[in-house]
């Protein structure tokens, strides 16, 4: 359903900078974050800004010519390395061989866990498929906060030196046997 | 006269340490530069740097030129 993408784009809400839409296909989506932050990829693109914690409202819709009930399908995914397609939630994936859906709308909040890296940039991806056309775009959210903000990045800069110690220490040659 | 032979101890280097300390400074080094937002989620470098880093890990520790 639209729905999916719709809900991928309020899961993912932000503070905008406003750059080229980056949406194709006769569709709506829409997502009004609680801080005010309206995010439309059919209106604008850019990096937003999530908080850990927080709200959205959010609306799609198909605005091409439909006759329901027709088949339909798609899904929502994090554009993971070498084109890999990362699905978190089932409701990412939809496929109805007779739907009438047109319209959806809702709302959605979030508390995501503090041990998740700030100030990378995450791109989610969504793609509608219905009776002669297909809809998608892609919105590029990060988390707010600084790199120290997560725990994650002192076990990161740990490992990192820790590791780098060891491959330093392959540079030097022990006394074998025999 | 009796020729007496002296044996050098022999030199080994350390694939092992090498390659397991080569794999992890990757993984860590691409996990540095997607939180410092260097580069994206999507990068073929979270791949490519733990490859890399096993095996030019390998390779150095098989070198081993330090000591021998």
């Amino acid at each position: 359903m639209a729905v999916g993408a719709v809900v991928f784009l309020a899961a993912t809400p932000a503070g905008a900078q406003s750059e080229p839409p980056n949406a194709t296909g006769p569709c709506e989506a829409q997502a009004t974050l609680s801080n005010g932050v309206v995010i439309d990829p059919y209106v604008s693109s850019g990096v937003y800004e999530i908080p850990l914690s927080g709200s959205a409202q959010y609306s799609g819709a198909i605005t091409g010519s439909v006759t329901p009930p027709r088949p339909i399908s798609g899904e929502v995914y994090i554009d993971g390395p070498l084109g890999a397609k990362i699905s978190v939630f089932d409701d990412w994936t939809w496929s109805e061989p007779e739907s009438d859906l047109l319209t959806e709308s809702g709302s959605v909040d979030w508390d995501l866990p503090s041990w998740l890296p700030r100030g990378t940039e995450i791109t989610v991806s969504g793609v509608h498929n219905d009776v002669g056309f297909v809809c998608e775009g892609s919105v590029t959210v990060e988390l707010e906060g600084s790199f120290f903000d997560s725990p994650l990045a002192v076990v990161s800069v740990v490992g990192t030196v820790l590791s780098g110690i060891g491959l330093a220490g392959a540079l030097f040659a022990r006394t074998g046997g025999a | 006269m009796t020729a007496t032979s002296t044996t050098q101890p022999r030199k080994q280097g350390r694939p092992v340490l090498g390659g397991i300390s080569g794999l992890l400074f990757g993984c860590f080094l691409a996990l540095d530069l997607v939180m410092l937002g260097t580069i994206s989620l999507s990068s073929f470098l979270l791949v490519g740097l733990p490859v890399l880093g096993l095996v030019g890990g390998i390779a150095l520790g098989r070198w081993s030129p330090i000591g021998r």
